[in-house]
């Protein structure tokens, strides 16, 4: 019933986008799949994986960085208060380079990262308001 | 294997309808597959055409739709090449055979069949069709197949035909309509060879649209209302088709939109409505801009007058039939959020959909119980403060826009509506809840704070005194679940308030209010959930309570005193550990009573690991506080003797044979100890002093490295004695490495900063059967990490020790495959060595370590041979500090030596055996050799030319022309590896890439 979407292939770089593409490799490599039907698969998989992780995915993460800039949106910025590094707008994508970083999940439990890169893409499709 | 299921070739056409008969009965796998595969050779055959024509006429409805199938595979196989009179033939049978089938009233099965092989005939046939819907009307309509081919008609015609067709005959006009854009849909639309079939589309939709009109005209009861139903779903079709394909194409687009108004009458339909609804909020969610202004006030008309009196309704009632209504209001907010906020007084386009948002947070019932409706409203509220956040902060020069006031109105009302539908359900509700209830509440909490934290940024200190207030009343009022749903979402906030100082007379007041006082008392009766909510309060607030340290004393007492209630002892542990870090400096004072408390409390029934770990821990951390070093090990070495006796029980327990117990004890005993060791680590936070130049002061050594010092640490390594007994369990060793690492992270002496001895000792009492192995070796890697900084002391016959360790491990594997994750890390640890230790690496590296590292290259395991690719790059890379000229002829040794087996092992992996994911590992030593190594082109070629290389795709010219490339990319690393990824491409026969 869902109208067509169109989906961003970002999460093909995961570990489980490339473990999948690692499989399907194979699958083509056995002469058990054409290389056009891996295509879909991989169409679904953009599908499948984007809508899993909005609406399945229920643990929140939360960062602290510093440095503040005017021009980001400012709901972004709450949690921003660090070392943010680099930042870019390029193609309707955000993207933030974030070094010394550290994360605070859900149960409280802190982790630290040297660099941390976030890649923030519009959620609305081209054209859409 | 054929079971005896073996199926003997049909001769007959009777035969084969027995077989299909047979095919649709319940079977063994084995045998439907030997049916599937005698079918289908069948059907591939070159009388195909001819069985498929027969099995038309069946009586069997299963034959019938076989016969479809049969039509369907012959035109995707043989469509495109079939002659122009076949393909006619072809295209008259199918058309004659679905007028017939549906005069004699055929059912959906096979007709929707028919309708979707029509469309592989449109999609495969060389012949081009240009009016298949006109076509067909046109046939049911004169009893027989009449096809036109591609004579021109007037797109009117249609509108004549239709008064004349049955019901059924308009329901396969549609399932056929519905077919088309569907299946063209899959089409790639920016391809030369498929563009002009949506050329065709933009023609057909005329008629599909004319078809459409027809259907939504029909009555919207009895059996006409199906006909209705159909033209529903074919309209989502044909709008779906649409999006993707014609975003600049009003003109095409047009002939869609001028539906929408009879499409949502049939949101007024009885037996459509809920179909209605969905579709609506389908294209609302996912099309938004198919909608146009006017078709947008009409859509808000429709929910002011229509759905709002409904849903109301439905809401008083508890009535789950609201779902549709209440998504489609909360669709249509979001799909105009500009109007809602900017536009706060249009009646019908903004009040209404606020005030159904409001009335559906107002209704009775918890959320994931039998209030379905307020989870779904988050995603309404979400998108409103998004927007408002966005216009406000995007130009924070300009001034205020006039709607902000209201704005601000709305979200206070949500906070307050959202605080009211978070209140814990009583005792009586929860106890009735399943897991999914629990689950369900819990997430709505979880989302309704989130929400909150993105109304904070625009409300600030507003919301917070908004909050306290509520939080006041409702103790004032003795209402518990009311104090506890404000408390917790004030927790949630904690993080934010906490920034602002000036929040912080907010806080105060329910600090000041009778609040802890009350949960404190237990024997009042208060629900046990509102003590933890208040208990995590003193955890999140923690560093305000630093700042007040009047609060002080009597919080930690009441967590204390907590830590022995069953039920809350847990949060009273979690946040004494977070409230004794936070404020360690003002508790030093409260230590002596601390530690006595905590001998109590290991008495309690309330005690088990968890809290234990927790509350050591938490005592540690204010020892941290204490000043000089010296006055630490006292309370220190209090603690460890707890740490001991539990060493001892293990010990006891390991001796009566109860090893279920001595493991628990065991791990227990050394998490605490871990425990104790992070609680004892410097705040990342502590000032330093930039003016303290004290040289003296600098070079005095630290107590820690006194005999007294000494002596304390000796107690910490004793405790490494339990591992005698539960050495064999994976959590002992991760905990034993955790006591290690507290120490290696720090840049001070402390107590856990043990000799570097203790980690060697425990690395060489290893074997690779020892459990958790791999963090012991990245525990040892950690440690050289650690001295091989810039200002830290060398260790070099530590790490000479820890080399010929893992020497050791790699020979006892003797493959990498043996155990990848154990072999990953010791390659890790050797590559470690470089380039501060390289003159060990290169005394304790016998030629089977190398060529175990060269293994991990050529291996099937990814770890390895990505740490491996690793080593190898480091190794020909110029080292990044001095080496002595002995260690440099040893590298230079090394690569003279291994310089071929390497470069023929990574030809190999890009040969094909690497995956994908693998390539940019596999490149980086190619790289390095590349630029750093005289005679990689002399390797390269005589790695090309081996025999072994040999791949039927790729030729020796491809693979001169490779190395021909490779070696002209050399400065280049993103162009080499783009040639590897080409080369491992060709060599498996796949595509460069999917994108």
């Amino acid at each position: 019933m869902t109208a067509a979407q169109q989906y961003y292939e970002l999460y093909r770089g995961s570990s489980i986008g490339e473990a999948l593409i690692d499989t399907i490799d194979d699958l083509i490599n056995d002469g058990r799949i054409e290389p056009q039907l891996a295509m879909k698969i991989l169409a679904n998989f953009d599908r499948s994986i984007a809508d899993t992780l909005a609406e399945k995915v229920k643990s929140r993460l939360t960062f602290k960085v510093g440095q503040t800039l005017s021009c980001v949106s400012r709901e972004i910025l709450r949690s921003i208060q660090g070392h943010l590094e680099t930042y870019r707008f390029c193609d309707d994508v955000w993207t933030f380079l974030v070094k010394n970083v550290k994360f605070k999940s859900d149960g409280g439990q802190e982790f630290h990262a040297d660099k941390v890169k976030i890649v923030s893409c519009n959620s609305k499709k081209p054209g859409e308001p | 294997m054929d079971n005896g299921t073996a199926i003997a070739a049909p001769q007959s056409v009777a035969e084969v309808e027995q077989l299909i008969q047979r095919l649709y009965k319940p079977g063994p796998a084995s045998l439907v597959k030997n049916i599937n595969d005698q079918l289908l050779q069948l059907q591939l055959s070159h009388d195909g055409w001819k069985l498929a024509d027969e099995l038309m006429a069946s009586e069997d409805a299963n034959v019938r739709f076989f016969a479809a199938l049969t039509f369907t595979v012959k035109l995707n196989n043989d469509g495109p090449t079939l002659d122009d009179d076949t393909a006619h033939s072809v295209h008259t049978r199918l058309i004659s055979w679905l007028v017939r089938l549906v005069q004699r009233g055929e059912g959906g099965l096979v007709c929707k069949k028919l309708c979707s092989t029509l469309t592989t005939y449109f999609l495969r046939s060389p012949l081009m069709w240009k009016h298949p819907l006109l076509d067909l009307a046109l046939s049911f309509h004169h009893g027989d197949a009449t096809v036109e081919g591609n004579t021109p008609r007037s797109a009117d015609e249609i509108s004549d035909i239709l008064p004349n067709l049955n019901e059924l005959q308009l329901r396969v006009l549609l399932w056929f309509a519905g077919a088309l854009a569907e299946e063209v849909s899959r089409v790639p639309a920016n391809t030369p060879a498929h563009a002009n079939l949506h050329t065709q589309m933009e023609n057909i939709v005329k008629d599909a649209s004319v078809l459409m009109q027809w259907a939504f005209q029909q009555q919207s009861t009895g059996s006409a209302s199906a006909v209705r139903a159909e033209a529903l779903r074919t309209y989502l079709t044909w709008i779906n088709y649409a999006q993707p394909v014609w975003p600049r194409n009003p003109e095409a687009l047009q002939y869609l939109r001028d539906l929408i108004n009879q499409a949502s009458q049939c949101l007024f339909d009885r037996d459509l409505s809920s179909e209605a609804l969905d579709i609506f909020r389908d294209i609302l969610e996912s099309y938004t801009t198919f909608f146009q202004a006017p078709h947008m006030e009409m859509l808000a008309a429709i929910i002011h007058n229509h759905i709002r009196p409904k849903l109301q309704h439905t809401l008083s009632e508890q009535d789950p039939d609201g779902l549709p209504l209440a998504q489609l209001v909360i669709a249509f907010g979001c799909a105009n959020i500009q109007q809602v906020v900017e536009q706060p007084d249009s009646e019908s386009g903004s009040w209404t959909i606020v005030e159904l948002l409001f009335d559906i947070l107002q209704a009775q019932g918890y959320p994931g119980d039998e209030d379905q409706l307020s989870i779904q409203t988050i995603e309404f509220w979400n998108t409103y403060i998004e927007y408002v956040n966005d216009t406000l902060f995007t130009d924070s020069d300009a001034p205020d826009p006039s709607w902000l006031y209201q704005a601000k109105d709305v979200l206070k009302q949500v906070v307050e509506l959202l605080w009211k539908k978070v209140w814990t359900p009583p005792n009586e509700v929860a106890k009735a809840w399943g897991d999914s209830e629990s689950e369900g509440f819990k997430e709505f909490r979880g989302d309704s704070t989130d929400l909150m934290l993105s109304i904070y940024v625009l409300l600030g200190k507003d919301m917070l005194q908004q909050l306290v207030t509520l939080a006041l009343r409702s103790l004032e009022a003795e209402q518990w679940r009311g104090v506890e749903a404000a408390l917790f979402c004030l927790n949630t906030l904690s993080d934010n308030v906490l920034e602002e100082s000036s929040s912080e007379d907010v806080v105060e007041e329910i600090f000041r209010s009778s609040l802890f006082r009350d949960v404190a008392d237990f024997s009042q009766n208060i629900p046990s959930q509102a003590r933890r909510t208040a208990i995590d309060m003193l955890g999140s607030y923690g560093q305000y309570i630093e700042r007040h340290a009047e609060f002080l004393p009597d919080t930690v007492r009441f967590l204390f005193a907590s830590l022995e209630m069953a039920g809350l002892a847990n949060a009273a542990a979690k946040s004494i550990a977070s409230l004794c870090s936070a404020c360690r400096v003002s508790l030093t004072t409260e230590l002596p009573g601390f530690l006595s408390q905590y001998q109590r409390f290991l008495e309690s029934k309330t005690c088990d690991p968890y809290t234990k770990e927790k509350v050591i821990g938490a005592i540690a951390a204010i020892i941290q506080a204490l000043s000089p070093e010296s006055a630490k090990a006292e309370p220190l070495r209090a603690l460890l003797v707890n740490i001991e006796k539990d060493v001892e029980s293990a010990r006891q327990y390991a001796a009566e044979g109860d090893l279920e117990m001595a493991e628990v004890m065991g791990v227990t005993s050394l998490e605490s100890l871990a425990s104790i060791g992070k609680g004892l680590q410097v705040p990342e936070d502590v000032p330093i002093d930039i003016y303290d130049d004290n040289e003296e002061q600098a070079k005095k050594p630290s107590y820690w490295e006194s005999a007294e010092g000494r002596e304390a640490q000796q107690q910490i390594v004793g405790c490494f004695s339990v591992l005698q007994v539960v050495g064999t369990y994976s959590a002992a060793i991760d905990a034993a490495c955790q006591v290690l690492r507290t120490g290696l992270t720090e840049s001070e002496p402390g107590p856990f900063v043990l000799p570097t001895s203790v980690t060697v000792n425990f690395v060489q009492r290893c074997s690779i059967n020892t459990p958790q192995l791999e963090t012991v070796l990245s525990t040892a890697g950690m440690m050289i990490t650690q001295h091989s900084r810039k200002d830290s002391k060398r260790i070099d016959e530590d790490v000479r020790s820890i080399s010929k360790a893992v020497a050791g491990f790699c020979e006892a594997l003797r493959q990498p495959d043996t155990d990848p994750t154990v072999a990953a890390e010791c390659i890790n640890v050797l590559s470690e060595l470089m380039p501060h230790y390289v003159h060990v690496l290169f005394e304790e590296m016998s030629a089977s370590t190398l060529a175990f590292i060269l293994s991990a290259v050529q291996g099937p395991d990814s770890m390895p041979k990505r740490t491996a690719c690793e080593f190898w790059t480091k190794l020909i890379k110029p080292q990044t500090a001095a080496i002595s000229e002995d260690a440099q002829q040893r590298i230079n040794q090394v690569m003279s030596s291994y310089g071929q087996q390497l470069v023929y092992s990574l030809l190999h992996q890009i040969r094909g055996q690497a995956q994908r994911s693998e390539l940019d590992y596999v490149c980086e030593p190619l790289k390095a050799l590349l630029l750093h190594q005289s005679g990689t082109q002399t390797w390269l070629q005589s790695a090309l030319a081996d025999e072994r290389f040999a791949i039927p795709r790729v030729t020796m010219n491809d693979r001169a022309m490779f190395l021909r490339q490779i070696m002209g990319s050399r400065s280049d690393g993103r162009k080499t590896k783009e040639l590897v990824k080409a080369f491992w491409a060709a060599c498996r026969g796949t595509v460069v890439s999917y994108g």
